[in-house]
């Protein structure tokens, strides 16, 4: 083989080597770090694929209320501007700051700043088929079904955001959670 | 996926012409750095998205208070509102920190004691062992770090043997040159007083399961300079030889380059990290033709795995290789003619498994494992007719077994406690030839206790959300470089620190005590019968060191910040009753910024007390006579100026930055090399001009 063919082959693979590279380094923006609220908005997003509601009224909105946070009640706005849909409904984010305007929603986010009402909270919303989340520590073994934490990586690198399941906050709403759920959460006894 | 760039199909094309548009494409392309977007998260699969890190402003403050040691943390942001040339300027305005010149080697010290006593990490990875037996290789090339490519700096004051093994004497920086969270690609370009300039650029970025940054950086300055009349002594200044340079102007010269890659894909990071130094040196006398000069080269190559079992328990291989080259290429001293040499070299081969397991969420612990091999290592002084030795020493085999446990006893009470188990080899062997009279020495030194025990408790009381007091006993051991002594010179440390972290102002106070022992000591003994000195060691040095280190920071306005750390200590030298050399009782540092607009405006300020120079313990007819290698040196305070111009979101900044604004005299006392008695005369007033683009 002459020396002209190979010098095209190498650089072939040379060129094709970096363009190997600048696939990888102009590939889609990274997820490996990200700021808390729009991973906790994914989360929520992804509990609807794994949780079953009741059946709703026809041409009802999948409604998440957020009490006492503005900047993830923003954050979820974000499911509205992309026309996402939960349940094959369209969703809407309703952000409220006092227990007695929850009304009817799926699921009900429950800010650091409403603690204190938590037990009037829990008593407007018993028995009803609402998903409760929270973000704040003890929560959950208050009544709260599923509650977000930071958790340090084992290996030190970051946090990562995990959610502890309270099965007696979610018992009598009528909902139906997948087991998946439960095998990624810190499950209270 | 991204569709394939049509400039760059592989069909035409000449190579270098597709590489150079390459470089412009990811120069200029949008970089996608910062944080995720929701709808990319919305996307993903649940599995990955438990895998997304997050991101957390607090995480600084947060470090500040839950590592169980006395710890300051320097953001990019800080870095460069202050504008440090080097990283020589930016780890003298850390708290606690001062830096001596010896022209050769840079001398790192904190808490009453210098030199050799700080591990240094960049990206996590140990760099190259400061202390090994029988060389003298200088552990400047560890501050060959362009400042530019650094986007943090940890600090961990006080003995860390238990998690890093000996050399983390004092204390950990680690270096971080690899975070694109915190910046993209970018190049900038200095240019400055003495001659001096630097070029930088960043290229890198990330992908879903990978990431990759390349630093690279050069920097050049004509160094110090002034007349040896106003650095030594009559005596000296009257024994020169009249053909000797009278000043040091242009023989401290400085070349420096460094080339860092830090990559990472899943659970696979490697990082490979070369630095070359060249530059003109001061030994012993003034030269007469051209000066001393030294190439220091050192490569860093370390692959590494981690791997997650499961959230609560995780691996992480290491495997490090790095090899260090000292070339002393060019000896002009003494006496006109001399043509010398010295060359010395070292290898490292490591590897370490660290198992961390959280079995509940009370309980934390690391056990690891390291092996390390130094080989290759070779001392070659060439300068006839003085010496011409060949020095050779057998590989060393060193294995540490290490563990650290921590156990939250109570809602606010965790304790932390940990132990190093080191083997050490069994005899140091050394095989020297001298070639001036033909013979040949074999040395076995035999390590007196193979197996060395370090440990760290600790007890973290959190007093509320914002304070912690933290309660340390630790103690470490340092290798010793010389032949002579085989056991490490040892510290133990008992501190008490506070940390109060609140949105507008942060507080750490530390109040400590070092005890350190087995410091070797150099005695002179006169022989009567031929009246000359002979110079003996031996390895009973022992100090006590007593000290407050005090850090506020305050935020009290929008753009504002201000901060005063203040380091008082003193050590009691307990076998000679005399003040150690290289030791200043107090250190303060100031700084404050502003930010209008687009413009950001700093001023920082440093003060090193006086100190004296070492000294050397004469025994014998004249027992107790103590000679210092030269005079005290008085204190100093040097004052920086940082002008900084950062139009929002146009990428370009650009930079005005003086330090010794008031062109103060800095002293640094003699040293063995650097034997000027009346101290070697620091930098002036430096100006420096940078313009950089960050894409």
């Amino acid at each position: 083989m002459s020396s002209q063919p190979l010098d095209g082959l190498l650089r072939r693979a040379l060129i094709r080597c970096l363009l190997s590279m600048l696939m990888v380094l102009s590939a889609p923006p990274a997820v490996a770090e990200t700021a808390v609220e729009p991973l906790k908005v994914a989360y929520l997003y992804n509990f609807t694929r794994f949780i079953d509601w009741p059946d709703p009224a026809p041409g009802s909105p999948f409604v998440i209320a957020v009490l006492d946070d503005a900047p993830l009640a923003e954050a979820l706005r974000a499911l509205e501007r992309e026309h996402r849909r939960a349940e094959d409904r369209s969703i809407a984010i309703r952000e409220i700051s006092a227990t007695d305007r929850i009304g009817d929603c799926q699921i009900l986010f429950v800010g650091a700043a409403a603690q204190d009402r938590l037990p009037s909270l829990l008593a407007a919303v018993a028995n009803k088929p609402i998903l409760l989340v929270g973000d704040s520590p003890g929560l959950a073994r208050r009544g709260i079904a599923i509650n977000f934490f930071l958790k340090p990586d084992i290996l030190g690198e970051g946090q990562r955001l995990r959610f502890e399941m309270n099965p007696a906050a979610l018992a009598g709403r009528g909902l139906k959670v997948s087991s998946q759920l439960y095998d990624v959460a810190r499950v209270l006894p | 996926m991204p569709t394939e760039p049509t400039a760059c199909r592989p069909t035409t094309g000449r190579a270098p012409r597709a590489g150079w548009a390459l470089l412009g494409l990811l120069l200029t392309a949008p970089c996608p750095f910062g944080p995720a977007r929701a709808d990319e998260l919305l996307d993903l699969p649940f599995d990955d998205l438990l895998q997304v890190e997050v991101a957390s402003a607090g995480k600084r403050d947060e470090q500040i208070r839950n590592i169980p040691a006395s710890v300051s943390i320097l953001t990019r942001e800080e870095i460069a509102r202050y504008g440090y040339v080097t990283l020589e300027d930016l780890l003298r305005n850390v708290p606690g920190f001062f830096i001596l010149d010896n022209t050769e080697d840079r001398f790192i010290g904190n808490r009453g004691t210098v030199g050799g006593g700080v591990q240094f990490l960049v990206n996590g990875i140990p760099q190259h062992p400061s202390r090994q037996k029988g060389l003298s290789v200088p552990e400047i090339a560890r501050l060959n770090i362009p400042v530019e490519s650094i986007d943090r700096i940890e600090v961990i004051r006080g003995p860390m043997s238990v998690i890093y093994g000996n050399n983390a004497f004092l204390g950990v920086i680690n270096i971080v040159t690899n975070s694109l969270a915190t910046s993209g690609p970018r190049a900038s370009v200095s240019a400055g007083s003495r001659d001096s300039g630097q070029l930088f650029a960043r290229l890198g970025g990330r992908a879903r399961d990978g990431f990759l940054v390349l630093n690279a950086g050069g920097w050049r300055t004509d160094g110090l300079g002034g007349d040896y009349a106003d650095m030594m002594s009559p005596a000296q200044l009257a024994a020169l030889d009249p053909a000797m340079h009278r000043d040091l102007d242009g023989d401290l010269w400085q070349r420096r380059g460094s080339l860092d890659l830090s990559a990472g894909w899943r659970g696979f990071s490697t990082d490979v990290r070369y630095s070359e130094m060249d530059y003109g040196i001061y030994a012993l006398t003034p030269p007469f033709d051209q000066g001393s000069a030294l190439r220091l080269k050192t490569l860093h190559a370390a692959l590494g795995y981690a791997y997650r079992f499961s959230d609560n328990l995780g691996l992480r291989l290491t495997g490090i290789h790095s090899q260090e080259t000292y070339d002393a290429y060019r000896l002009d001293l003494l006496f006109a003619g001399l043509e010398g040499s010295q060359r010395q070299h070292a290898r490292r081969w490591e590897l370490e498994f660290d198992l961390h397991w959280q079995p509940d969420e009370r309980l934390s612990m690391l056990f690891g494992y390291r092996w390390r091999l130094l080989d290759h290592l070779d001392n070659r002084p060439q300068t006839p007719p003085i010496i011409v030795r060949d020095i050779q020493s057998d590989a060393l085999d060193q294995q540490d077994l290490f563990t650290e446990i921590g156990y939250d006893l109570t809602k606010s009470l965790r304790l932390v406690g940990g132990a190093r188990l080191t083997q050490l080899p069994e005899a140091y062997r050394f095989t020297q030839y001298n070639a001036l009279d033909g013979t040949l020495t074999e040395t076995a030194l035999p390590t007196s206790d193979r197996n060395l025990i370090n440990g760290r408790v600790a007890a973290l009381w959190s007093l509320d959300s914002s304070q912690v007091l933290k309660l340390i006993w630790g103690n470490a051991a340092q290798d010793v470089d010389s032949t002579r002594i085989s056991d490490p010179e040892r510290i133990e440390t008992v501190e008490l620190n506070y940390v109060r972290t609140a949105p507008r102002w942060t507080l750490s106070a530390s109040l400590f005590q070092n005890r350190t022992s087995s410091i070797v000591r150099t005695i002179q003994t006169l022989d009567p019968a031929t009246g000359a000195y002979g110079i003996g060691y031996d390895n009973s040095g022992l100090w006590l060191t007593r000290g407050l280190e005090w850090t506020t920071e305050l935020r009290p306005w929008p753009g504002v910040n201000l901060s005063l750390d203040a380091t008082w200590q003193q050590t009691d030298d307990r076998r000679s009753d005399l003040e150690p050399g290289y030791s200043p009782a107090l250190l303060v540092k100031l700084k404050a910024d502003y930010r209008r607009g687009d413009f950001i405006y700093a001023a920082y300020a440093h003060y090193v007390d006086a100190m004296e120079s070492d000294w050397d313990f004469v025994t014998g007819p004249i027992a107790g006579v103590i000679e210092r290698l030269g005079e005290r040196v008085p204190a100093t305070w040097n004052l920086g100026l940082n002008l900084r111009w950062e139009p929002s979101g146009q990428g370009v900044y650009a930079a005005l930055n003086v330090s010794n604004l008031l062109n103060t005299e800095i002293r640094y006392p003699a040293s063995e090399l650097t034997n000027l008695a009346r101290g070697l005369i620091g930098p002036g007033r430096i100006l420096t001009a940078t313009l950089g683009y960050a894409f």
